[in-house]
């Protein structure tokens, strides 16, 4: 890889205030903890959100001071920094407290707090009259989330980044488990954060991989370290450091040039692993890229440990089950986690190490590899699925795979900037998906929508143009990001499986990426014609039509009763219940179904409406506005070049960020033009079958197909079994293996371990008779034969002069005799 | 005509000083005691004067003997004065009586 220009350290600018940002939604986060169920129970409940948006507002004042302070810098000056305190030194590793802005941090954080912010707003409404009657922690976890949201982007090195990543995860649980009395939501809450662990330990070990692969003490090669190194005190710097100073003071460095020195090794934070990473003349790279672990590349094990934990957080084959399950909390929350935060956290980790993962086509290819397989699946899982929330949550996995196609093509900027439109039009839809929730009383089900358009026309325009933008059509953000992302899959030259470069793989991605295209164009605008076309279905009964579906739809056939019967019993029956233990560990289609049983269960006042649907409160109709908006205007930040012969203005900005450079093939602005007719061409196919196939309700053919492909409709419907499998390869295993280690605790090891105790009471009780015995025996005989001598003695002691004068004479005489006897 | 020498005063001397020990170690009477000490001490002044006279010569046997005559005054003073508080201690001067430093 050659660098057109060489890259010289980050020069940084302190911005004092950047700790302002995550702690405006701390404090509201702890005040809402803290004290929200007072406001709520006094009658204060409209503190509770004052408190959530107005942290979210000042966060977003701060973000946007931050913006335009870095927006006036040069451009390799753009780096914000603020360090608040060191947290710990050990040798010559230095973690601070510090917050970091680039123009890649900058971005996810005006996304985070001004998405993040709508989506507080939204909730206002949303959460209202819910029955959960848990105002205030729903604002609360809200809050933390974007905390934790905000720490993983801004923190200047991989600690903080790690508190993030955790956080995410914690708050994830906190608000996919707030129904926690219901048995199913707790329980996907739990897998959420199980499985979210799993990647977790992957971004672990590609963590430690990469510290360790930094360290060079114990290279051969010896390549990483200027002329002036001294392996021996190096190592025997480790001993010394207790402050950040010192340890300073001790690191190795090398010169780059004009004085400027760069700190090489073993280091966390993000700004001098870049520096070392990127500038050629440290050598870093070319160590790194030396290195094998076991007869694997160093850099490639790093990279793929790296995407795991993406997978993880970004929802990736396999990892993705958790998002899905994830519907199971509030709407808002899953337009957070989708939009704004979590799930970008992924895509943001690999674009934000651009320069390691650049350095091993290997792992790129996975990563876009994965990427591609994911786009593809997730798309054709959302086909069929009839629950509005399920259908953008496999949209989301889906649009997700584009993003990772991106990173891992190289093209980093188009990765990130499909993050920034998808975070725009997901959250669009996924809040409109709430409106009309809301608007059709807690219903989830699109069969029982239909012609929501007359009732509800902001949510229905905005829900259009959300869906225009995800589908890829011009003028709207979402074409200007995929078709940059498929273009680059395809012209890309650097990718590499097993060490042997694959020209065939970027085409080949291409091509995946373009059928999941049509699909997510299909099942984008299917959702839209289910629900806004035709006419209202949500009064009728279609119990008939449910009875058809196999398997999965069991709960949705409990669900298609008619409203009235809903009212009379509004608590679950057990038979609802039963069925859902039988049909798998993990709750899927169940735990939204469930969810508006419930909501309407509790709703019963809302029958007043008269059961039409009705457009929501101006909060949500207002945010749903911004966000469609939004979802347009975001497509000026990537008018590809071809058009304007100026580089998009999002690439620009995130040129510093990005250093990583990779090979793409050089082709003509023609071929550029047909690639992205033939996105719009795919788009088009796929509104077109759409618009032919769920048009007002009223074909046939859906239904004719399904009948005629059941079995293949009935697998993708129940996601391939994905969660089956899961729960045959992962849950059963797992559990069989924990009985057996159970009873092999309970017997073997509590055998051993009484057998020790036996023994060992054996031999204390032959100690104690030893010691009572034999011990005491002669302690005591001792003691017996000295008071008995004592006793006989005293008898010589008369206190008779005469007696004492016998033994004189006695004496005298035996002197005497003795004398004679000696001679 | 028995010829008197020093093996006679020896022999003598030798009575004097068993017989002393013999009534200090068998006499219940603290004067009877004290008096077998005088014997004890005659005995001893018997034989210092006779080796003077037949071994020596001189004086200092004699003066040794005086000593000792003086000294034995001076015992036996110190002597009664003890029997004295003996007596008024365990009204008796039974020497036996007086064994309370027997533990």
């Amino acid at each position: 890889m050659e660098h057109a220009h060489a890259l010289g350290p980050i020069l940084t600018a302190r911005a004092g205030y950047l700790w302002l940002i995550p702690l405006f939604p701390l404090v509201g986060a702890f005040i809402n903890f803290v004290f929200g169920w007072r406001f709520e129970r006094s009658g204060r409940k409209r503190l509770v959100h004052v408190v959530g948006v107005g942290a979210m507002a000042l966060a977003f004042a701060v973000a946007v001071c931050a913006f335009l302070q870095l927006r006036a810098l040069p451009d390799e000056h753009r780096f914000l920094q603020d360090t608040l305190w060191n947290m710990f030194t050990a040798g010559r590793v230095t973690v601070d407290l510090g917050f970091a802005l680039d123009p890649l941090s900058m971005m996810m954080v005006l996304i985070i707090t001004f998405i993040g912010m709508l989506i507080h707003v939204f909730s206002i409404g949303y959460m209202w009259d819910d029955e959960a009657k848990a105002y205030w922690r729903f604002f609360g976890w809200l809050n933390l989330f974007v905390f934790s949201m905000l720490l993983l982007v801004m923190g200047d090195n991989f600690v903080l980044m790690f508190f993030g990543w955790e956080g995410v995860g914690l708050c994830s649980y906190g608000l996919i488990s707030f129904y926690y009395t219901d048995r199913e939501k707790a329980a996907a809450g739990m897998k959420a954060f199980v499985v979210n662990r799993f990647g977790d330990f992957g971004f672990l070990a590609g963590l430690l991989l990469l510290f360790w692969g930094l360290g060079g003490a114990w290279a051969a090669s010896g390549k990483a370290h200027g002329p002036t190194y001294e392996p021996e005190a190096a190592l025997h710097a480790t001993a010394g450091a207790s402050t950040a100073a010192e340890s300073q003071a001790l690191a190795p460095t090398v010169e780059v040039g004009e004085g400027q020195v760069v700190k090489v090794g073993p280091t966390l934070n993000f700004r001098e692993l870049r520096d070392q990473v990127v500038i050629e003349k440290t050598g870093i790279a070319e160590h790194l890229k030396d290195q094998k672990v076991w007869g694997f590349a160093l850099l490639a094990l790093i990279g793929i440990c790296l995407f795991v934990g993406a997978m993880g957080k970004s929802a990736q084959l396999p990892l993705y089950v958790w998002l899905p399950d994830a519907m199971a909390g509030p709407t808002p929350v899953s337009a957070l986690i989708h939009a704004a935060t979590m799930v970008t956290a992924g895509v943001y980790m690999v674009a934000r190490l651009n320069f390691i993962f650049a350095l091993s086509p290997a792992a790129m290819a996975w990563v876009a590899f994965v990427g591609a397989l994911t786009a593809i699946f997730a798309a054709s899982i959302g086909f069929f699925q009839y629950d509005i929330k399920k259908v953008l949550a496999y949209s989301t996995v889906s649009q997700l795979g584009f993003m990772f196609i991106g990173v891992g093509v190289g093209a980093y900027w188009a990765g990130a900037y499909h993050l920034l439109t998808h975070a725009f039009f997901k959250a669009t839809l996924f809040l409109g998906s709430g409106s009309v929730i809301l608007g059709c009383h807690h219903e989830q089900d699109m069969r029982k929508m239909g012609g929501l358009k007359k009732y509800m026309p902001i949510t229905r325009w905005t829900y259009l143009i959300a869906c225009w933008a995800i589908a890829g059509f011009p003028w709207a953000s979402g074409f200007y990001s995929k078709d940059e992302i498929l273009w680059k899959a395809f012209t890309s030259e650097h990718l590499a499986l097993f060490g042997v470069p694959t020209p065939w793989l970027g085409p080949a991605i291409y091509l995946v990426g373009i059928i999941a295209a049509t699909g997510t164009s299909f099942y984008m605008f299917r959702s839209y014609f289910m629900t806004f076309t035709g006419e209202y279905r949500g009064g009728a009964g279609h119990a008939h039509e449910h009875g058809e579906d196999p398997h999965a739809s069991v709960a949705a056939a409990h669900h298609a009763d008619p409203h009235g019967h809903h009212d009379a019993h509004p608590q679950p029956d057990p038979a609802h219940g039963h069925v859902h233990a039988a049909h798998g560990a993990f709750p899927h289609v169940g735990a939204a179904a469930h969810d508006a049983h419930d909501a309407h269960g509790a709703h019963g006042g809302h029958g007043a409406h008269g059961g039409l649907p009705h457009e929501s409160p101006w909060t949500i109709t207002l945010v749903l506005s911004v966000l469609a908006a939004g979802a347009v205007l975001v497509s000026l930040l990537g008018i590809p070049a071809a058009w304007t012969g100026h580089e998009p203005l999002l690439e620009e900005w995130l040129k510093p960020a990005l250093t990583a450079e990779v090979a793409f093939a050089e082709k003509p602005h023609s071929w550029e033009f047909l690639f992205q007719a033939i996105g719009v061409g795919a788009g088009a196919v796929g509104f077109l079958f759409a618009w032919l196939l769920y048009k007002d309700g009223k074909s046939t053919v859906p239904a004719a197909l399904k009948q005629r492909f059941l079995a293949a409709w009935t697998v993708v419907y129940n996601k391939y079994y994905v969660d089956e499998l899961y729960d045959l390869v992962v849950i059963r295993p797992s559990l069989a293996w924990s009985r057996a280690l159970s009873w092999f605790d309970g017997h073997i090891l509590d055998w051993l371990v009484n057998a020790v105790g036996a023994v060992t009471r054996g031999f204390a009780r032959i100690d104690g008779l030893i010691d009572t015995y034999v011990v005491d025996g002669a302690v005591n005989a001792v003691a017996v034969l000295t008071a008995e001598g004592g006793k006989s003695l005293r008898r010589l002691q008369t206190g008779r002069v005469q007696t004492y004068l016998y033994g004189a004479l006695a004496g005298g005489l035996a002197v005497i005799l003795l004398n004679f006897l000696i001679h | 005509m028995l010829h008197v020498g020093l093996h006679h005063f020896l022999v003598l001397g030798a009575l004097l000083f068993s017989l002393g020990v013999l009534t200090v170690a068998t006499r219940r009477n603290a004067v009877g005691v004290l008096m077998g000490v005088e014997l004890i001490l005659n005995g001893a002044n018997v034989n210092f004067v006779a080796f003077n006279h037949w071994v020596t010569g001189g004086i200092s046997g004699q003066v040794f003997a005086l000593f000792v005559i003086v000294l034995a005054a001076a015992e036996a003073a110190v002597g009664l004065a003890i029997v004295l508080a003996l007596f008024q201690t365990f009204r008796s001067i039974d020497v036996r009586t007086a064994d309370t430093m027997r533990e």
